[in-house]
Formats: C-alpha cells, sequence, structure tokens
C-alpha cells in the first residue's frame, strides 16, 4: 500500500466564461515536503490554491486533502488545512491579539488551548511584544508574519502560503522563508506559490511551473533544469540589443534558447564549450555595448525560458505594468 | 451556534473600534430627538391660570335683553366679548370670521327682546372658522348660557301659562310674583345644580404627567430613523469585509456559509435592538416620553422593524460594489424613506397617494404602530397588522440578503 499524498489534485479546470484560469493541472504533495508554485502574474496560482482552500468550486476536476475531496467533505477538509492568503486578510482595526483568538475560534479553539495557541504563535513569529497594537499600525512585513501565524493556530497538517513575501523587504523577506523552512522541518507540509524562482529555489523540495493556467512541468530542481538539456547559461548584461542580433544567436545549433530582458539577454546553452567567444564577437561587431557576462548552470529560470520561449520576470513586469 | 456568535461578536468588536460610529449611534439621535421635539413642542405657556377665549359680538338688540344674555355669558368666565360696533356690525363680524381674523362670531338679531317678550321663538347666529378650535369651546359656552335664560325663562312661563289654560284668565299680580320667585329658585339652583357627573382621569395619561407633545413624537421618529440610517450604513462594513478579504478567508476554516450569513443578519439585529432600547430608555428618563403601556409590545414592533432594517443592511452591502457605492445608497434609501414613512411629518397631514407610498416601506408602518402604541393607546393586538407586515419585510429583505450574499 502506498502513502497517500497529502494534497492531490487531478484534471482541475476553473473556467471564468470564457478564460480558462487553470487548464486541466494535476499534481501531488507528500507529506514533509515543501511544494512550490511557480509562475507569473495571473498564472493561475491563486485561483488553485482558492479551489484547494475551497472557496471557489471548480469547473471540472477533482482535489483531495489527507484523502478529503475538498468538494464534497469540504467542511473536514478545511479543519486540516491553513490558509495565508496573497492579501492581508486581518480586521485592521482590530489589535493582534484580537484577530489571532478570532481566526483561533473559527477553527474551533476555544478557551485556555485558544490562548496559548496564540501567546506561542506571537512567540513563533516574533510579535509578542506588539500582541496589543492594532494592524492598522504595524509595518507590511509585521502584517504579513500575523497573516501567516493566523493559519497556523489550529496546527494544520498542510499549510498553503500565496506569495506571502510580496512586497516586503528584503530582511522580513528572508526572515519569512526561514520561518517557512523551520515549520516544514518540523514536520508541516507546506504548498507555496511564487513568483521569485530564487525563492522557489531556496525553500522548495519539488516545483510545479504554472503560465497561463497550465502546469507545464513539475520536479525537483535538477530534475526540471536537467529535463531541458540545457548545460550552460550564459547571461548577458548589455546596451543597444536589437531583434536581429538576438534571433541570429538563437538559431546557433549550440543555444537552445534566446530571450532578452531589460537589460540584457539570457542564452540557453546545450553544448559547445568555446561558444562565449561566438557570442560576444557577435554582439559587439553589431554594435552592443556589453556591461558583463556571466557563465553559470541552468536554473529554474532557463527552465521557464526554455518551456515558454519567455523570462519569469519578463513575464511579471509585463503583468504588473498592466495592472 | 458558537461559531454564529464569536463572527456577529468580532463584527460588533470591530465596529466599536470606530468612535465616529459610536456617536452617530449613540449621540446623534438623541442630539436629533431634542431639536425636532423642542421644533414640535407647544410652545409658550407654563401657567396654570385657565385659558380664556375671545368672542366676537354684534349686538343689534333693540331691547335689554341682548344685554343681560351678553351679561350672563361674560360671568361664565371662559370668554372674553370683543365688540363690534358701528352700523351693520353683523355684516362686519361676518366678514371678521370669512377673512380668517377672528375665529368665532355672535350675532344677535334686531328683535331679540321683542320676540321673547312675544314668547316667540328666537334665532341667534353663531359664524365660526372651520380652521379652529376656539368656536367650539365658545359656542358650548354660548349655548350653556342660553340653556340656562330658557330653563328660568320656562320656569316662569309654566305658572303664567298654568293659570291662564286653568282660570281662563291672566294670573293676578300675587302669582305673577310668585313665579318670579320661582325663576330666581331656578336661576340659582342651575348655579349649583344637585346633579353633577364627576369626571376621573384614568389610564395611562392619569398616571403619569401629561407628556409633552414635541417628544411623544420626535423620541419614536428619530429612533426610527437613525436606526434605519445607521443600521443601512453598517452595510458598507460588508463591502470592506470583502475588499480585505476577510471574508473570503472565511470560507478556508472549517465554517458553514449559512453561519456567516445568518452571523452578518445576526450582529446587525443586535445593534439595532441595542440603539432601540437605548433611546427609549433615553427619550423616557430625560424627555419624559410615555412608550406606550406594554413594553412587550414595543419590542415586538421594535424588533420586527430592526429585523427588516437588518435584512435591507445586509442586502445593500451584498449588491455594492464600492464602500462609497454602499453608504451612498443607505444614505439616499434611508432619507427618501424617513420623510415618506412619516418620520418627519405625520402622514396625517400628506395627501393621500402620499399616505399609500408610506405604506409601501417600513418606515410608514412603523411610525403607524408606535403612534398605536403610544398615543392611541392600543395594545398588541392593535399593532399587529403593522407587525406583521414589518416581519415580511424582514423576511423578503433577509431572504433577498440571502440569495445575493457574496464572498469575494
Ligand atoms: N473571480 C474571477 N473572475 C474572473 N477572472 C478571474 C477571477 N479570479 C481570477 N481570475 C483570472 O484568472 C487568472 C488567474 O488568476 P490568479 O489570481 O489565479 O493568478 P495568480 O497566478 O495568482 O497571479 P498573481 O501572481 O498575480 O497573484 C487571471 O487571468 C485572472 O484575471
Ligand atoms: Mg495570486
Amino acid at each position: 500500500m502506498s502513502v497517500e499524498p497529502i494534497i492531490r489534485v487531478r484534471n482541475l479546470v476553473k473556467r471564468y466564461g470564457e478564460l480558462v484560469a487553470v487548464d486541466a493541472v494535476s499534481f501531488e504533495v507528500a507529506k514533509g515536503e515543501i511544494f512550490g508554485l511557480l509562475g507569473p502574474n495571473g498564472a493561475g496560482k491563486t485561483t488553485i490554491i482558492s479551489i484547494l482552500s475551497c472557496i471557489t468550486s471548480p469547473t471540472s476536476g477533482s482535489a483531495s486533502i489527507s484523502g478529503i475531496d475538498v468538494v464534497t467533505d469540504s467542511l473536514t477538509a478545511r479543519s486540516r488545512i491553513g490558509v495565508v492568503p496573497q492579501e492581508i486578510a486581518l480586521y485592521a482595526t482590530l489589535s493582534a491579539r484580537e484577530n489571532l483568538m478570532f481566526w483561533g475560534r473559527m477553527y474551533g479553539l476555544r478557551d485556555r488551548t485558544l490562548a496559548r495557541r496564540v501567546d506561542e504563535l506571537l512567540d513563533v513569529v516574533q510579535l509578542s511584544d506588539r500582541a496589543s497594537n492594532r494592524i492598522d499600525t504595524f509595518s507590511g512585513g509585521m502584517k504579513r508574519r500575523i497573516n501567516i501565524a493566523a493559519g497556523l493556530l489550529h496546527r494544520p497538517d498542510v499549510l498553503f502560503l500565496d506569495e506571502p513575501t510580496v512586497g516586503i523587504d528584503p530582511s522580513t523577506r528572508r526572515s519569512i522563508l526561514d520561518l517557512v523552512k523551520k515549520l516544514n522541518t518540523e514536520g508541516l507540509t507546506v504548498l507555496y506559490t511564487t513568483h521569485y524562482l530564487e525563492e522557489a529555489e531556496f525553500l522548495c523540495d519539488r516545483v510545479g511551473i504554472v503560465d497561463k493556467g497550465k502546469m507545464i512541468a513539475v520536479g525537483t530542481r535538477d530534475e526540471l533544469t536537467e529535463s531541458i538539456g540545457a548545460t550552460g547559461v550564459i547571461e548577458v548584461r548589455a546596451d543597444g540589443l536589437d531583434d536581429a542580433v538576438v534571433d541570429w544567436l538563437a538559431s546557433l545549433p549550440e543555444i537552445s534558447q534566446a530571450a532578452r530582458s531589460d537589460d540584457g539577454l539570457t542564452l540557453n546553452v546545450v553544448r559547445g564549450a568555446n561558444l562565449l567567444p561566438t557570442v560576444v564577437d557577435r554582439l559587439t561587431s553589431s554594435g552592443v555595448d556589453i556591461h558583463s557576462v556571466d557563465v553559470t548552470v541552468p536554473n529554474l529560470e532557463s527552465v521557464f525560458l526554455h518551456l515558454t520561449g519567455k523570462r519569469l520576470d519578463e513575464e511579471n513586469d509585463e503583468n504588473n505594468r498592466r495592472d | 451556534m458558537r461559531t454564529i456568535y464569536s463572527i456577529a461578536a468580532l463584527n460588533v468588536r470591530v465596529l466599536c473600534s470606530d468612535r465616529s460610529a459610536l456617536f452617530w449611534l449613540l449621540v446623534m439621535p438623541i442630539a436629533f430627538t431634542f431639536v425636532a421635539g423642542i421644533a414640535f413642542s407647544g410652545g409658550g405657556g407654563g401657567d396654570d391660570a385657565p385659558v380664556r377665549y375671545a368672542l366676537t359680538v354684534a349686538n343689534m338688540d333693540e331691547g335689554g335683553r341682548g344685554e343681560e344674555l351678553l351679561e350672563a355669558i361674560v360671568q361664565s368666565d371662559e370668554i372674553d366679548l370683543l365688540m363690534v360696533e358701528g352700523d351693520g356690525p353683523d355684516e362686519e363680524a361676518r366678514l371678521l370670521i370669512e377673512d380668517g381674523d377672528r375665529s368665532a362670531a355672535l350675532v344677535i338679531p334686531r328683535d331679540y327682546s321683542e320676540k321673547l317678550s312675544a314668547q316667540d321663538p328666537v334665532e341667534l347666529t353663531f359664524h365660526r372658522n372651520p380652521e379652529r378650535m376656539n368656536p367650539l369651546v365658545t359656542r358650548q359656552a354660548v349655548e350653556r348660557v342660553i340653556a340656562k335664560l330658557n330653563a328660568e325663562e320656562l320656569a316662569e312661563r309654566a305658572i303664567v301659562d298654568a293659570h291662564e289654560s286653568v282660570r281662563g284668565t291672566p294670573p293676578p299680580a300675587k302669582e305673577l310674583e310668585l313665579a318670579q320667585a320661582i325663576r330666581a329658585f331656578v336661576s340659582e339652583e342651575l348655579e349649583r345644580p344637585s346633579m353633577t357627573v364627576a369626571v376621573e382621569r384614568l389610564g395611562r395619561s392619569a398616571r403619569s404627567e401629561m407628556p409633552d407633545m414635541g417628544f411623544q413624537h420626535s423620541s419614536p421618529a428619530m429612533a426610527l430613523m437613525f436606526i434605519l440610517l445607521n443600521g443601512l450604513m453598517l452595510s458598507s462594513m460588508l463591502v470592506t469585509e470583502r475588499r480585505e478579504k476577510t471574508l473570503a478567508r472565511l470560507l478556508t476554516a472549517p465554517v458553514r456559509r449559512s453561519e456567516i450569513v445568518i452571523a452578518n443578519l445576526a450582529w446587525r439585529f443586535v445593534v439595532g435592538t441595542l440603539q432601540l432600547w437605548f433611546l427609549i430608555g433615553f427619550g423616557a428618563l430625560a424627555f419624559g416620553v410615555d412608550w406606550g403601556d406594554s413594553m412587550l409590545a414595543l419590542a415586538i414592533v421594535g424588533g420586527a422593524y430592526v429585523a427588516a432594517v437588518a435584512g435591507l443592511s445586509v442586502l445593500i452591502g451584498s449588491l455594492s460594489r464600492s464602500s462609497r457605492r454602499a453608504e451612498t445608497l443607505s444614505l439616499v434609501l434611508s432619507l427618501t424613506m424617513c420623510a415618506l414613512g412619516g418620520l418627519w411629518w405625520p402622514l396625517e397631514i400628506t395627501p393621500k397617494a402620499y399616505q399609500t407610498v408610506g405604506h409601501f416601506i417600513p418606515t410608514g408602518w412603523a411610525m403607524d404602530a408606535m403612534h398605536n402604541l403610544m398615543s392611541r393607546g392600543y395594545s398588541l393586538s392593535g399593532a399587529m397588522p403593522q407587525v406583521l407586515v414589518l416581519l415580511g419585510f424582514a423576511v423578503v429583505f433577509s431572504a433577498a440578503a440571502v440569495a445575493a450574499f457574496r464572498y469575494e
């Protein structure tokens, strides 16, 4: 008998009219894993989380938590999960403690147990000294930490974190990532969505890459990078790039993908150790002003580039501009 | 049940974290009740001297009996006479009433004394302006005096007539003296009648001091107005909960949707009820308002009204896309319903069509019910039709709110 996965998603589809926000997504998450959903804005990450946390019902397909179907037995499923929404879903005019007490009650915690859990979690997120201050007096990072604490009060089997580091400074971001890692080592299974590949690489045991509602690849970091067949990545920072030169580079047999970014160019290299001089020559001869060149091993960015022909951050920028 | 309680309590807590909300809930209604109460009060007065009424008189009598009549009227001590002199005083008096300058006039005809002496029927003319209360009182006083004079006259004439019809001759001087004496006796006896009706005031208006009519209207009207205004304004909190995503987050906890909806209706009902009883208590203690015989009846009428308001509030909150829109809609709806429902002026003084419109909305029925309990002295059964209609509104609004309820 195989171990039942803690999250099982099969052929999940969610349509909003014409728009297919989630398009036949399937994946499984094993107990104790940190599973990352990586994708640009509008990829469908929040929609997947919403279905798993019973806010939205799927158009078709199924999802279960510890074998409990989220549609047919949603009340039981919900008692097993902790959800940290993308937004700060807290009562801004109430104190941190009042908020946590309330969310604890919603999970059936009462009296002594409730008060103890609230104290514990205030301690975990290091905000015990600010417990009686109103949420609207908190910094963005402090709000994020209380937002996370509110999802942990009832000791869930699995925690959904939807882009918990958006809009906060690097050091707070780092402390949140460390917190998630620590919770995971204590046995918590985590489903983590992000559009920052560094977060996915740092945190996640396995990653599912999502784009336009589709799960385009799933695996560990190594599995994914190996799957694209690239042996290296050339990152060029330069001014004066034009499409012609990028197209010429992309047509080289040694280069599997070439993509422009704001300040340069990324090339996935399939083979050929001596490719670098060719690239630099061609760029300088067409009048490109090169600032720096990096040669690295493939990462999740390379995978995204390989699969979609776009850079992940470029996608995000485009979407952010659209917002 | 506990979950419903927790969600409801949380919302009340959020409401209380907003100081200005408490100000609107408790302080503003009292201020408005006070101002409206003063505005509708009788005003002036205060001293307990009996009220005297003015009666315009045109005395055209050519004999002395007219003067006697006026003397008797003045002696009744309720009426001041305003004499109209000149030629054609009867026409003058008529015009005074017609133009609304005076409210009542008595015209004594030229042949008054003559006809009385000849024992012919005499007709006095009483002009009155139907819009005034005054003529009712003056006319009663005049009729009382005339009745007394008639009685005296009758007593004297009875002796004279009886003598004539039995003996066939006019009565001698001795008999006439007797008749005079009987007349005096009747006149005196009528001053202190042997049979009187003692009026004892019972019921609540006798128990409490006579309430000030201004507050008696403004207290329930302003209570109903602010319960509606504040209640509907609470709709924006639902919009805020959707915008801040706390409502969606509730769905991720093991909480039933029905519990969330019920809690949202329930806490608005509780806040409205607390506000109602605060204003009832304050009205009774500070303004001496008499809220009627039955606290139970008041509670049922108030409860039905508050339930209708709570349902409408959740409905508006579910339909509005932004807090601003919810608040604008609430303001427009509640002020319109106050005006149409007779909270600012009694429906009784409005045209028929206006009164009909007033009974398409909860405020009209609630105000009716309040008047029935407070001023007309009805018990709960007298306000039952209104209670049923209000409960109907509550059911319809709440059902619509449940159907329209959204989490995102
Ligand atoms: N309630 C809705 N009605 C209509 N369209 C929706 C709704 N919710 C999401 N969408 C659409 O579904 C798509 C996926 O949205 P979703 O929020 O899941 O993306 P995401 O990956 O979480 O993006 P982000 O990184 O910006 O949070 C988007 O195109 C979005 O506009
Ligand atoms: Mg999202």
